[in-house]
């Protein structure tokens, strides 16, 4: 399909697009503030609000006493407190609720409020969460085959463990959301989030009010990237709470420094791993166990670690192999959603086991992925027994060595590298195969509510969000394509739970395919109605050889007999015709994923709908003296399916891989021992800038792959990319390889920031001199 | 008095304070965004470290029209008096684009959208700026300007196709240069609100008068740093002296022996003139935060906080720099004596900074500088270095002077390692000792940015850097 522009783009650049904080509310909102606790364990003893309330501007102060109905909310398990009622988790977590006419009466009364807390110890990393045996759930298991056959039949074993750090969303409108209180117990929420319905569901539970009074609205967001799957919901909360008490509308809009304080990351992972592979580098056995920080509370920690266990052996076959999982409490904010989700942890880790194995046989360690790739009709199944089909791997991996002109470069590098004593240069491929659907297997459904009004102009709605991914794009192209119409005559509405009710959020990199779908739905069932009356319309002018139902056709904004081309209306003309019919042209639209399933107990199933795969080759120059890394060139081939938007995806890929890059080699999350954030703004949290993005930079989709049981062909594109940024984390290990000549392992840090690699490079240094 | 004016929208604003709901701790961002109409000005975080809220300064001073791409977010409200500001709004319309819009929209360059006005107007303001820009100039322009979802390809796309746009006139015609002559320039401003004092004097003369009178009031140009206070640390400030409207302080005069750089002269401006003629500054300065800010902020500001981590002063110990202190009388200090502690200086209550003075040096000096910092742009320095050597005929060491920012309580020369330089030969095996005695001379601090292990290591380094690139 030709690339459309996003629907929004000329909204974005003359700034009329409107986010949560630009809507205009009458009558203008009160500001909601949180009280926060400054400590990160411990309990909140007594307080007293009276003075607090009495300055001016204070319209309401609420404590966790103030909660209508239920004060436990969560995504899954509901076991964090809106308000703190007796034990603290985390700094940042919210005591007490403060709507105010402006920040200045919101300080007053936070100095006047009068909190008695006792402080304990925190855990913060996993390490002491372990001793302290802090597990949040049972340990997650996937097994197959023999271990100790494959250990004896192993050549070599190596044994180890990685890390990989936290990372802030850094969605460039922090979390926002606006309460607005109508008749009754009516309320309209207007939130940035990827989730409406779990927004509506909680705010429903914990205000002690029926679902069918509260509507969610959400036009667009300035990004989310996952950290407003959950998280959002508690904000709307926030607002929901305070509007209701004043009767008022109420805004909760996050300061940057506090959004970054208070809400959670990517989960960090500690993990350990013991490899048996033969002379040839080919994987015989492994086991692997990971263990994630996962913060206060529960939220989405599981489904992210099993998704860790789902990509444990990236696109590797390993016929012998037992992977476990768990997750630990801490008192850092509760992790949550991240794109990739638990998968980028799973496959860095067993990207590591590769390149182990690679340098201790002293090869190329793209050799040693291309051996130990699953195959197409053997070596095809994956270690939880899904058979993994449409496997491009071998495809991929061709191609992206002649495209990266990946054999030439490497030996111009070690010619570079020689001449360099300071200056090194490494490269690295990194391959992904990865699931897709939600591996919670009811969470794979959409809906969608399309209508035709009847001067041919469409109007969709569905149960997806837009967060800048242009997933709204995606559907005006599918509806657009459906009717054979101009995509200019489809219009996509706001997300709103009135519309669309019950939709799962938009995560997972499933928001095209099962919305897609279900917009398809929707206008497959008005299109029969539209077939029945036009095929009679043409039909009252001929006698014999009838138009049949089944040879009309919607093309080039006609209805067409393919039977009999002379017999076409257009599509606008059309529409009238069936509403004089008295046909409706309004449809709502269903899909669920079909065959997905999975057994946590056993760790068997088929998890996803398919796979999607890709490579990455990157090149980097590291000044081994200021750790100064830059990034010469990245390759990237990537398999969409049958693209919904050309330019679209190639703009999700571009922009995971730096995503992905500034995982891997710049954003360093860090807490003390208290539990402070000590990088909670960007001032000293540091994502990709433009100068960071890699110098040449080439991103292809892999052709003819259609993927016919998905939409239109294609395959979802959000997370899978993110992967291809680790290239980057792996080209600079490379390139800390030369100072020794390949033959002293560096230790390189997760993130691979300048301040880790001056330390690395210069212990092998002097180990050089010595 | 109590009255700013200044032109946006096509109009005089005035705002009397008296009257408002503004004060004059309020920043340029909170006036725009609190109009419904000009919403597409967004706020990202606050603090002059994503470009999300990039606005378009025009100035006039001595008759040259100047266009700006400022941080909106660290402006104070007062500060924009006499001046025009452009926001995404004036641009261009639905049904009419400005062209700079448009290739945003061909090179697909925007995704969630919240970072694209920035964008946008830094890159406007550019091409005002310089017609000509080259696609690495205007990359360079929005090297401050975070987004999270493009990776950048489809915006440096975007500006390949935007310096090929030659028509001038594309800009200027949003200029209201009849307007910005209307408003007063010549009267000290004076706004007195709840606690708050804030002054503009538009001379030296009536800056040192004020700071005499009023002993308690900061002093602020481009209050890139200052502003942070109010919107971060909750903080007010009651009594302000803004110097950035003061003329004699601004510009760079350069007589035959030495650069006199006006303390209130902006850091961009003394970035494009280093290019030519001070390259070890030129090259401290592409670093220097980033355009917004550079665009704001003022040498004598960046001096005056006496940051340990401040990119001026390493490289300005190195230019063995001087500074000219105005109050009672004028003295003139070497910039190793200015700075006394943590942001403390010999400054007096009723001082300023009028000029820094780099005296020329001979051709036989080598200069340089360095910034280590996680992020290349838009970073703050872990580590920073200015350094000055001369060698002589038999390559023995004549005079050394290595200066640190980073690795102590204020910007610092490590003594005992130019003390064993000095006369000794510039060959490697020295250079080796000296990076030992370098280990012992510091103990810097572990933070957020970097461990203490590793700063040390960095200043090293630095010096082994220095000793490649010169021997």
């Amino acid at each position: 399909m030709k690339s459309q522009y996003h629907e929004s783009a000329k909204y974005h650049v003359t700034g009329e697009a409107k986010y949560i904080d630009d809507l205009k509310i009458s009558p203008k909102p009160l500001m909601g503030f949180a009280y926060t606790s400054p400590i990160a364990k411990g309990r909140l003893k007594s307080f007293d609000l009276t003075k607090a309330k009495k300055v001016s501007g204070i319209h309401a102060i609420l404590s966790y006493k103030d909660i209508p109905a239920s004060n436990r909310i969560g995504a899954v398990k509901h076991d964090e407190p809106v308000l703190v009622d007796d034990e603290i988790n985390y700094i940042g977590q919210a005591l007490f609720l403060i709507a105010a006419e402006s920040e200045h009466a919101f300080l007053e009364a936070q100095k006047l409020i009068e909190v008695e807390i006792e402080e304990h110890t925190p855990v913060i990393s996993i390490t002491d969460a372990k001793s302290k045996g802090l597990l949040l759930d049972t340990t997650r298991k996937i097994e197959r085959g023999n271990l100790k056959d494959g250990f004896k039949n192993s050549d070599k074993i190596i044994e180890g463990k990685t890390f990989s750090g936290a990372q802030e969303q850094w969605y460039l409108e922090t979390h926002a959301s606006v309460a607005v209180p109508g008749e009754g117990d009516e309320l309209k929420i207007f939130c940035s989030t990827q989730n409406p319905n779990e927004v509506q569901m909680l705010t429903a539970e914990v205000l002690g009010i029926d679902a069918n009074e509260i509507e969610v609205e959400i036009r667009r967001m300035g990004g989310a990237f996952g950290g407003k799957e959950t998280q959002s919901a508690i904000f709307a909360i926030w607002a929901s709470l305070l509007a209701t008490k004043t009767e008022t509308p109420v805004k909760v809009r996050l300061e940057r420094h506090i959004d970054q304080q208070i809400t959670g990351k990517r989960h960090p992972f500690e993990t350990s791993f013991k490899v048996g592979f033969d002379k040839e580098g080919r994987i015989w056995a492994c086991e692997i166990e990971f263990d994630a920080n996962g913060g206060a509370f529960a939220d989405l920690s599981m489904a992210i670690l099993e998704r860790a266990l789902f990509h444990a052996e990236n696109a590797y076959f390993i016929p012998n192999i037992k992977i476990l999982g768990s997750v630990w409490l801490t008192n850092i904010p509760p992790n949550t959603a991240f794109r990739g989700f638990g998968g980028p942890q799973g496959i860095f880790n067993i990207e590591i086991i590769i390149e182990k194995i690679a340098r201790a046989l002293k090869k190329d360690v793209t050799e040693i992925q291309y051996i130990n790739f699953y195959g197409k009709s053997e070596r095809n199944i994956a270690p939880y027994g899904q058979v993994i089909q449409e496997n491009h791997l071998e495809n991929i991996w061709a191609k992206i060595h002649k495209k990266s002109d990946y054999y030439n470069r490497r030996e111009e590098i070690k010619k570079y590298n020689i001449k360099n004593k300071y200056l090194k240069r490494g490269i690295a491929l990194t391959p992904v195969k990865f699931g897709i659907s939600f591996t919670t297997a009811f969470l794979n459904q959409a809906g969608a509510l399309v209508h035709v009004y009847a001067d041919g102009t469409v109007l969709v709605n569905h149960g997806g969000t837009e967060m800048g991914q242009g997933l709204n794009t995606k559907m005006q192209k599918v509806a657009a394509a459906e009717f054979g119409i101009d995509y200019e005559k489809v219009k996509v509405n706001a997300t709103n739970t009135a519309k669309v009710p019950n939709a799962s959020a938009t995560a997972a990199s499933t928001g095209a395919d099962i919305n897609g779908m279900a917009v398809k739905n929707a206008v497959d069932k008005i299109k029969l109605n539209i077939v029945e009356v036009i095929s009679a319309h043409f039909n009252s002018k001929n006698n014999d050889n009838k138009t049949l139902a089944e040879n009309i056709i919607f093309e080039n904004n006609f209805i067409i007999d393919q039977k009999n081309p002379t017999r076409k209306i257009e599509f606008n003309k059309a529409m009238p015709l069936v509403r004089l019919s008295m046909k409706s042209l309004s449809s709502s639209g269903f899909y669920a994923t079909p065959g997905i399933k999975f057994d946590k107990e056993k760790g068997v199933g088929t998890p996803f709908f398919y796979y999607a795969y890709g490579m990455s080759v990157t090149e980097v120059e590291v000044d081994l003296l200021t750790g100064k890394v830059e990034v010469l060139r990245a390759d990237i081939i990537h398999d969409v399916g049958d693209s919904l938007n050309k330019d679209l995806d190639i703009g999700q890929i571009e922009g995971a891989y730096v995503q992905g890059l500034g995982w891997a080699i710049l954003e360093d999350q860090k807490w003390n021992e208290k539990g402070v954030n000590i990088t909670p703004s960007p001032d000293t949290y540091k994502i990709p800038a433009i100068n960071d993005m890699p110098k040449i930079f080439n991103v292809e989709l892999l052709e003819d792959v259609s993927f016919k049981k998905n939409i239109r062909g294609s395959k979802a594109v959000g997370e899978p990319p993110f992967i291809h940024g680790l290239s980057a984390w792996f080209a600079i290990k490379d390139a800390l390889w030369a100072i020794s000549d390949y033959n002293i392992e560096p230790k390189l840090h997760f993130p691979a920031t300048n301040e880790y690699i001056i330390i690395e490079a210069e212990k092998i240094l002097n180990n050089n001199e010595s | 008095m109590n009255k700013i004016s200044f032109v946006f929208r096509n109009k005089i604003q005035t705002i009397d304070f008296k009257e408002s709901k503004f004060t004059p701790n309020s920043t340029l961002l909170e006036y725009i965004r609190s109009n419904q109409k000009t919403k597409g000005t967004k706020e990202g975080c606050n603090e002059g470290d994503c470009g999300a809220c990039t606005v378009v300064l025009i100035e006039k001073n001595d008759n040259q029209i100047k266009f700006r791409a400022i941080n909106s977010c660290v402006m104070f409200l007062p500060s924009i008096h006499g001046k025009q500001i452009l926001t995404i709004e004036d641009l261009g319309t639905l049904n009419k684009l400005h062209p700079i819009q448009q290739i945003f929209i061909d090179e697909h360059a925007s995704q969630c959208g919240f970072c694209t006005p920035g964008f946008i107007m830094a890159l406007f303001a550019q091409k005002a700026d310089k017609i000509n820009s080259s696609k690495s100039e205007l990359v360079e322009a929005v090297s401050g300007n975070l987004c999270r979802c493009t990776g950048y390809q489809p915006i440096v796309n975007s500006a390949q196709e935007i310096s090929k746009i030659t028509d001038l006139q594309l800009f200027n015609t949003f200029l209201r240069e009849d307007l910005i002559d209307k408003i007063n320039k010549s009267d000290t401003i004076f706004i007195n609100k709840d606690i708050f004092k804030f002054f503009i004097p538009f001379s030296l003369k009536e800056a040192l008068k004020l700071k005499a009178e009023n002993k308690n009031a900061i002093l602020t140009s481009g209050s890139t740093d200052l502003v942070l206070k109010v919107t971060k640390r909750k903080e007010p400030i009651e009594e302000i002296i803004d110097i950035s409207s003061i003329q004699e302080i601004q510009g760079i005069l350069e007589t035959k022996d030495e650069f006199i750089i006006g303390a209130g002269t902006k850091i961009e401006d003394i970035y494009q003139f280093s290019k030519e003629n001070l390259p070890a500054l030129s090259n401290m300065l592409a670093y220097f935060g980033a355009k917004q800010i550079r665009n704001r902020a003022t040498i004598g500001g960046n001096i005056a906080t006496a940051s340990p981590i401040g990119d001026f002063l390493p490289v300005l110990f190195a230019y063995k720099a001087k500074i000219v202190i105005s109050g009672k009388n004028e003295r003139t200090v070497d910039v190793n004596n200015f700075v006394t502690g943590y942001r403390q200086t010999i400054l007096n209550p009723d001082e300023l900074i009028k000029n820094i003075i780099i005296p020329k040096f001979s051709p036989n000096q080598i200069i340089k500088s360095y910034k280590i910092s996680k992020r290349l742009n838009l970073d703050i320095s872990t580590v920073s270095a200015g350094f000055n050597l001369i060698v002589d005929k038999n390559n023995n060491v004549s005079d050394i002077l290595l200066a640190f920012g980073g690795m102590a309580e204020m910007t610092k020369r490590a003594k005992k390692t130019e003390n064993f330089m000095l006369n000794k030969e510039f060959n490697e095996e020295n250079i080796v000792m000296a990076s030992k005695i370098l280990l012992t001379e510091f103990t810097p601090i572990s933070d957020a940015r970097s461990s203490k292990e590793a700063r040390s290591i960095m200043a090293k380094n630095l010096l082994i850097k220095f000793y490649q690139e010169t021997k």
